[in-house]
């Protein structure tokens, strides 16, 4: 005789609320950035109007979606995927691996080598994304974290990692 | 080299830290939405299913989880396999458990009268359905292999070999130290033989890496448990990666025993086992490969062609490097013996270091000479 | 040994390296039920006779459909489309690659639409897109260098829209890889050299970068010692067979090892290059391989270390101080380039400048080099690099790498 049992997915809340709300921040800082530092602003200037792009988790999120709209503005679109095109998804094969990285328990180019990821799109715009995302880790975070979470902490001037770093903190909390 | 050398692993090995999280989108890769687990009940009483099933959490994954409690039930596991419409099978455990899952695969894809006769190469054509193994304890190989045995057939096929080997120490289970010492030095005998003799360089770039794995966690885990064995259902957590670090060695000799059929140290130990008054526990199969795999280098000092280059996987390059040509040879085969000596101190009541410590008689040796001597082809 | 927290490794071809390879072809397709191949290849391929050597070690059982030989030095999605519509019109089964990494790219581009009944390659583009096992795929490489054969990945142009596609996935791994010495006999020394070179970049940077595993860095480590101890002999003595089929074991070890580790700068930078300049790859890995290791030295120094016992074998190991052996591996890489270069009477590049095209014309010029280096930025491979670079990293190691200079270690940034 055999024991027989079915388990069904079932989800984990607590860590997919915390990426929701880390990648709400998240993508109004990508934002924000995109709007007052040049170095997100040249990555940005260099993808094509409408463009857009997603960040998220594997098989069904959560997810940011930043897109690039007709006249070249740059905005946070929230979270979900419905009745958009979106052009590229930077992927991790399952929420916990968000999370590990969302925890700083493992940067992202890390996560990458490890085969952690994926990426369905044209691979120049999904390494200037990548760019975007280190950048933006670099303004949001402490030194000591931000040190963990990109392969190299960039020397910046002063203006860029204290003004402007105020002006995508005070605009990313401000939607703007 | 060899005049022709042929290699296959048809398996993905995905080995450490939150490995399970890969697998739904693994499986997704493969069209896999409704996999059937089949485990035994150490890891069912242990929780292990229930470690895969919080990686399945947020995914599409709905489990399937069966526990085999006795042999010979393949008939149950296929009816309920086909009637509730799973499409992929994962192996969680060793031995038994994964080959009642190559069978059932076997059986699923070429309907159960293709279990009533054997199958050598080359006689099951086609693709099986995803198989995922993920192991419980280290073992020697045999799961990983492209064959199974059941019913008292051998069924052979690189196809049997899994698709994913997931090897992470979330899934290690407390194991007998002498399953631990079985499985160690399988996996080194399997993969020294295949260094020191093998011209398939593809199977001897798979074996350095096992034979430095062994070396770097074999000795270390046998001596951290003072009084005995590990029995505990659930192994420590000092104890799980080095487990998991094993099972990946274990794992990745299958691959090499699938490539290489032949090799001595595994006749030799199988052979030796069969012929041996005690009981197989007292004297395991991977101990009685690593006693035939000393007598074969010792045998074939002057034909071994890389016998002296053993030394690098068996050390590091500055030990290498730093012993001359001429006496690698001899310093391969101590190295090997004083591991032997070294796992024996952590036993109670010690383990034979030679076959006639054994209890060989050397009559019963010398009749087994041409599996400890290697002739150049 | 330093095991990663996680790592994968899968290398699903069957692979058959010997002598005779070519003809275990007729039972392996017929393994597979596919007795109606189509030969992909390429005019240089067709011209050098190997293709019918191919048809030769192919025996009645086998019915080549079509031989298309049409495949240009860069794949690209146009000849992918028309050689799926080739398939299909003569009834195809499978596909037999018989060229370099062009032909083995296109190949797999080929069975991406064949296998899915699409006309949309661009659907399949990216990491693991593909979801279904591909019809079988035969490779049969006639350079030994790339790798393809054994590798999960596949780059084709789009030349309308100047880009070059990538697609990764575990399906694109051949069913089989035929290592035979006959198919790289009749290669000239300088391709050989460049070739082989490709061939060590995979390895060296499959041990470096950031996607290094244990059982990755063995088969590097591997197909390092098998070219280093074969290049030069075969160089000197392009016939000789059992130095012709190490090096082919070599290109496909190091291939099995960078398709799981993935590739660094070197590969960053030579790709940009070929992309902007169309400078030969061989050519470019192998004057970009010693600027990488030295640009990544702080931080691979014992990785690369250990390097030199493949190289240059357990004697100079032994006698260069522990803290040397990096620098040593990477003169070793600088010296084999000097060594190629005479050996092959200067058709041998050592530095960027000296990339020429078949009519002897410079490839790469200087004022080009701001482009390849922001072009550079865009290559996947520079996430793997064990260092950031930046475009003005970036353009610094292709300004000294351009002249054959030096690079200065301590103008590397250091974060």
């Amino acid at each position: 005789m055999t024991d027989f049992m079915e388990i069904s997915p079932g989800r984990h809340h607590g860590k997919r609320l915390y990426l929701a709300c880390m990648l709400w921040f998240f993508g109004r800082a990508v934002q924000a950035a995109a709007r007052v530092d040049d170095g997100v602003k040249s990555e940005f200037a260099a993808m094509p109007d409408n463009f857009t792009f997603c960040l998220g988790a594997f098989p069904s999120g959560p997810y940011m979606v930043v897109g690039k709209d007709a006249h070249g503005r740059v905005r946070h679109l929230g979270s979900s995927l419905a009745d958009r095109t979106i052009h590229l998804h930077l992927m991790f094969k399952h929420p916990a691996l968000l999370f590990r990285v969302f925890a700083f328990q493992e940067n992202t180019p890390v996560a990458n080598a490890r085969n952690r990821l994926y990426v369905l799109g044209d691979v120049p715009q999904a390494c200037a994304v990548v760019r975007i995302i280190d950048m933006v880790q670099v303004f949001l975070l402490p030194r000591f974290l931000a040190k963990r979470a990109v392969k190299r902490y960039p020397a910046w001037p002063l203006k860029r990692r204290t003004l402007i770093r105020a002006q995508v903190y005070a605009r990313a909390f401000a939607g703007l | 080299m060899i005049a022709l050398n042929h290699f296959l692993c048809r398996t993905k090995t995905a080995f450490g830290t939150q490995a399970l999280t890969h697998l739904p989108f693994d499986l997704s890769g493969m069209n896999a939405r409704k996999p059937f687990v089949i485990t035994d009940q150490a890891a069912r009483d242990a929780g292990v299913h229930l470690a895969l099933a919080r990686a399945c959490r947020d995914t599409h994954l709905a489990l399937g989880v069966v526990t085999l409690t006795e042999a010979g039930d393949l008939e149950t596991l296929y009816h309920l396999f086909v009637d509730k419409g799973y499409d992929s099978i994962i192996a969680l455990g060793t031995g038994q458990v994964v080959q009642t899952a190559k069978a059932l695969n076997l059986a699923v894809c070429h309907g159960p009268e293709r279990l009533r006769s054997p199958a050598g190469p080359g006689q099951i054509k086609g693709p099986l359905l995803p198989l995922v193994y993920i192991p419980t304890h280290p073992e020697t190989g045999q799961d990983t292999a492209g064959e199974t045995f059941f019913s008292g057939h051998c069924f052979v096929s690189a196809n049997l070999m899994p698709d994913i080997a997931v090897i992470t120490a979330d899934t290690m289970l407390g194991t007998p130290r002498t399953a631990v010492l079985d499985s160690g030095l399988s996996s080194l005998a399997t993969c020294c033989e295949t260094f020191a003799f093998s011209g398939n360089l593809f199977a001897r770039s798979y074996a350095h890496a096992v034979i430095c794995l062994v070396m770097d966690t074999l000795l270390p885990l046998a001596q951290q448990s003072d009084h005995g064995e590990l029995l505990c259902q659930k192994a420590g957590k000092l104890q799980q990666l080095p487990l998991a670090k094993l099972a990946h060695a274990a794992a990745v000799s299958g691959y090499i025993q699938s490539n290489l059929p032949d090799l001595k140290t595994r006749q030799a130990g199988a052979h030796i086992t069969a012929i041996h008054p005690a009981p197989s526990a007292a004297l395991s199969s991977g101990l009685c490969m690593a006693l035939a795999l000393v007598h074969l280098l010792e045998n074939s000092k002057d034909t071994c062609p890389w016998l002296g280059k053993l030394l690098l996987p068996l050390t590091d390059a500055a030990h290498y490097a730093g012993v001359t040509g001429p006496e690698q040879p001899d310093a391969s085969v101590r190295v090997i013996r004083e591991l032997l000596h070294a796992l024996s101190e952590t036993l109670p009541q010690g383990m034979p270091k030679t076959l006639d410590a054994a209890g060989l008689t050397s009559r019963q040796i010398s009749e087994m000479s041409d599996l400890l001597t290697y002739v150049q082809p | 040994m330093v095991i990663p927290d996680y790592y994968e490794f899968s290398s699903r071809a069957l692979i058959m390296a010997g002598h005779d390879a070519l003809e275990q072809i007729p039972g392996l397709l017929l393994s597979m039920d596919a007795q109606k191949p189509m030969v992909i290849t390429d005019q240089g391929v067709r011209r050098a006779g190997l293709v019918d050597i191919l048809l030769q070690a192919l025996d009645s059982r086998i019915t080549v459909k079509t031989i298309q030989d049409d495949v240009p030095a860069d794949s690209d999605l146009k000849t992918v489309h028309t050689l799926a519509g080739e398939y299909k019109k003569y009834g195809c089964n499978a596909i037999i690659a018989l060229g370099g990494g062009s032909v083995m790219d296109t190949a797999k581009g080929v069975n991406i639409l064949v296998s899915a009944s699409s006309d949309n390659l661009l659907a399949f583009s990216g990491a693991n897109a593909l979801t279904h096992t591909l019809n079988p795929l035969v490779a049969v490489p006639t350079t030994a260098g790339t790798g393809s054969e054994v590798t999960r990945v596949a780059v084709i142009s789009d030349t309308d829209n100047l880009r070059k596609l990538l697609f990764t996935s575990d399906f694109l791994i051949p069913d089989a890889a035929i290592l035979d010495p006959r198919m790289t006999l009749t290669l000239p020394a300088p391709v050989t050299a460049a070739t082989a070179m490709d061939a060590l970049s995979h390895a060296v940077e499959a041990c470096l970068c950031l996607g290094r595993n244990p059982l990755s860095t063995a088969h590097a480590h591997e197909a390092i010692a098998l070219i280093s101890h074969n290049l030069l002999p075969v160089i000197r003595q392009p016939d000789h067979k059992p130095g012709r089929l190490a090096l082919a074991t070599g290109a496909a070890l190091a291939g099995m090892a960078f398709s799981n580790s993935m590739v660094g700068m070197v590969h960053t930078l030579g790709h940009a290059a070929g992309s902007v300049c169309h400078a030969a790859h061989g050519a470019c890995m192998a004057v970009l391989l010693p600027y990488g290791m030295v640009y990544n030295l702080h931080k691979t120094q014992p990785l690369l270390a250990d390097l030199l016992l493949p190289m240059a074998g357990a004697d100079v190991y032994a006698r260069t101080q522990p803290a040397d052996r990096a620098q040593k591996a990477i003169d070793w890489v600088d010296r084999m380039n000097q060594r190629l270069h005479q050996a092959t009477a200067g058709a041998h590049a050592v530095c960027l400048r000296e990339i020429k095209s078949q009519d002897g014309k410079s490839r790469v010029t200087g004022h080009l080099l701001p482009k390849i280096a922001h072009t550079a930025l865009g290559d996947g491979s520079i996430f793997y690099n064990p260092e950031d670079l930046d475009y003005d990293d970036c353009l610094m190691v292709l300004e000294a790498a351009f002249d054959g200079a030096p690079l200065d270690p301590s103008r590397v940034k250091k974060g």
